[in-house]
């Protein structure tokens, strides 16, 4: 039975849309150090404004607003990544109906990670857990794999992109799912 | 910006790698097209999940050592709830929630749920009210929604085709929309103009609301200005009374330049940090009513009468006898009865002979400058003061009782401009419905002039008889400006002149 109460409820949602909320965050804070401090503060803010939340609205749209201001405020301890993003790009994009979709879409693409990593290429696939899992920079990534960061960041790139077009395939395979309609006829066998 | 460009500093971003200038090109794509920020998105929304990913696998690690809870993001939220002071209740549904979070990460159930609401659509999530449409003219919207007088505005972009309309913010402030024009409601105290001209009114509970544009910023003090965007992110403020704090760039590396009202700036790239000064007129899009009525003038001079010749109003100028000390008067006089109470927009364009001054050709009127007061800001370039060229003034007998956005002016000159380009500026003025106001309006000895003017529409301005308000034009250069002397006549056409106002009470 879902909670009735709202802190209990909002902080139910939280958990549930947690990998968006994170994602929303991890794609604004160049600190990746920072990402789950600022996730922590936005869940406490969104529980001390339980009360304020109308379930009729989108609860990630909802605690986006809030997960945008403490990236806000926490940009200042950023000591990696670069500078954040100036607040009017924050808010432009935190605003985006497209943030909703392709975090949400990100979310439920979690599962299919593991086989679609599985096929990159071995030292791509290393730069990948490197990045990603030991959340080393490119530069430090670079270090380990004899390479010069230029040529890492670039294969990052590439991965990224190579995993989004194998997430699509895996998730277009899926029964139920709506594929989108093509927009180039398939070419003739 | 090509795509792989724009691929290129995204992901640079994501890497942690990006360092101006490419981050300031960056911030410019992502706010002048939607496109770009679309495609951040998807990048960013890859990157996020592979690091979901990554923490995932030490998740899963540290579950298998038995300490999901007390070093996971879980359990995280779990000690910063009870730091919170909130009890035992949220930790134990959060510690209850733990599942649901794991399973999420391991993609079963909830991602499934979440997918399917993806391919049902959106929830319905409107956005909170942010704004309010309180006037419209002729307003022709962009978009599946035709905004009326009345409907709410939320954050996110909005584009005014056509048309004139006018948001109220819930912050107070008023901003004015002249189509074509493309903003994005960011809140209540910031939106971003992408492209096109809006002329903001923010009352003193709204200071602070500020504009933005792809290359720079506009903070208002509590005045009226205008900023217009074009085509390439150039972006040309100007000051209609009052002051704002303008900078050049996003980075905010540099303190912004205050400006008040007389002065324009020009923001030239984010890369440029320091706005640009600029005497050159910034044409801000005048509001013409539909129905052209009555203006009448009085010739002051009997020897210099201001006629109506070839559709204009051709008025006289009286120039001092040495050349350097021209002076032209140029008052105009309308019955202003309908606007007491209420906000209106006066907006003329001149064309002055070049007498007298070297180097002026057409001259374009219509600058409010109160400057020279103690607010104005020191070190302000010569140049960039307008009564360098010429003016057009009001009234000094209108001082005390003319206000700019219902404060007196007390020095309230209306500033010509000499560059070749003419357009018509406006002027808003508030005229308060005092006996003071009634006693001088009445008994004002005034030339007036315009001829075939659109002077708006009969339900929007009901001419009365009094009070009346003047204008005075004339150059100056000397102590005294405007004290005639020796004269040489020359000629003014005033050939446009358009007056429209805010009903009484509309956006407040």
């Amino acid at each position: 039975m879902p909670p009735r109460d709202p802190v209990t409820a909002v902080q139910s949602l939280f958990v549930e849309h947690g990998a968006q909320i994170r994602g929303f965050v991890a794609a604004l804070m160049p600190d990746p150090a920072l990402v789950d401090d600022v996730v922590q503060e936005t869940f406490l803010a969104i529980s001390a404004k339980a009360a304020e939340y109308d379930p009729a609205r989108s609860f990630p749209a909802w605690a986006y607003g809030f997960a945008r201001r403490k990236v806000l405020e926490n940009s200042r301890r950023a000591r990696r990544g670069g500078q954040p993003l100036p607040d009017e790009v924050l808010s432009v994009l935190a605003v985006m109906d497209e943030a909703e979709a392709e975090l949400s879409l990100a979310a439920s693409r979690l599962r299919f990670v593991d086989a679609c990593i599985a096929e990159l290429t071995p030292q791509v696939r290393r730069i990948v857990e490197y990045c990603y899992r030991k959340s080393l920079k490119p530069a430090e990534a670079a270090r380990l794999m004899g390479w010069t960061p230029g040529s890492v960041h670039v294969a990052l790139s590439r991965a990224r992109a190579a995993i989004r077009r194998c997430l699509e395939r895996k998730l277009a395979a899926e029964p139920g799912w709506e594929t989108p309609p093509a927009t180039l006829p398939n070419p003739a066998p | 910006m090509t795509a792989s460009r724009l691929a290129t500093l995204i992901d640079d971003y994501l890497a942690g790698s990006l360092a101006e200038p490419d981050r300031a090109d960056l911030v410019v794509e992502l706010l002048a097209r939607r496109e770009a920020r679309e495609e951040f998105w998807r990048a960013a929304s890859t990157h996020a999940m592979l690091s979901e990913w990554g923490k995932a696998h030490w998740g899963r690690a540290a579950a298998t050592e038995g300490d999901a809870a007390s070093g996971g993001l879980v359990g995280r939220l779990i000690r910063a709830t009870q730091r919170l002071g909130a009890g035992r209740g949220w930790a134990a549904a959060v510690a209850v929630c733990l599942g649901i979070f794991l399973a999420a990460i391991a993609g079963v159930g909830v991602g499934r749920a979440v997918r399917d609401r993806r391919v049902a659509g959106r929830p319905d999530s409107p956005s909170p009210v942010v704004a309010r449409v309180t006037a419209v003219n002729d307003a022709v919207w962009t978009g599946n929604r035709q905004f009326r007088e009345g409907d709410s505005v939320g954050s996110g972009p909005l584009r005014l085709a056509s048309g004139v309309a006018q948001l109220t913010f819930a912050s107070g402030a008023r901003v004015a929309l002249n189509g074509a024009v493309d903003v994005e409601i960011v809140n209540a105290e910031r939106m971003f103009l992408r492209s096109g001209r809006i002329t903001p009114y923010v009352p003193p509970e709204a200071v602070g609301f500020t504009v933005v544009s792809p290359s720079g910023e506009v903070v208002d003090l509590g005045t009226e200005f205008s900023v217009g965007v074009d085509a390439s992110g150039l972006t040309d403020v100007y000051v209609i009374d009052g002051k704002v704090d303008v900078a050049g760039g996003h980075a905010r590396t540099q303190p912004p330049v205050r400006m008040t009202q007389g002065y324009g700036a020009r923001l030239v790239s984010p890369a440029a940090a320091t706005p640009h000064l600029t005497q050159r007129p910034l044409v801000i899009d005048h509001f013409d009513g539909p129905v052209a009525a009555e203006l009448r003038w009085i010739n002051l001079t009997p020897a210099l009468p201001a006629v109506v010749r070839g559709g204009s109003l051709v008025v006289p100028i009286q120039e001092h006898g040495d050349g350097v000390d021209p002076a032209v008067r140029i008052l105009l006089d309308h019955d202003f009865t309908p606007l007491v109470g209420a906000r209106s927009v006066i907006s003329f364009k001149a064309t002055l002979p070049n007498i007298g001054t070297a180097g002026v050709g057409r001259w374009v009127a219509l600058v409010v400058d109160g400057s020279a007061g103690p607010d104005d800001p020191p070190g302000l370039p010569l140049a960039a003061r307008p009564e360098a060229a010429a003016a057009v003034m009001v009234s000094p007998r209108w001082h005390s009782n003319v206000r700019i956005m219902g404060r007196p002016l007390p020095r309230g000159r209306i500033f010509a401009r000499t560059e070749e380009a003419v357009g018509p500026y406006q002027v808003v003025i508030r005229i308060d419905d005092t006996p003071e106001n009634q006693q001088s309006a009445g008994g004002a000895t005034l030339d007036v002039m315009v001829n075939g003017v659109e002077i708006a529409t009969a339900e929007r301005i009901f001419l009365g008889t009094s009070p009346r308000l003047g204008f005075q034009t004339f150059f100056r250069s000397g102590e005294r400006p405007g004290t005639p002397g020796d004269s040489r006549a020359g000629l003014a056409l005033i050939d446009d002149f358009s007056v429209s106002v805010e009903r009484p009470g509309a956006g407040t």
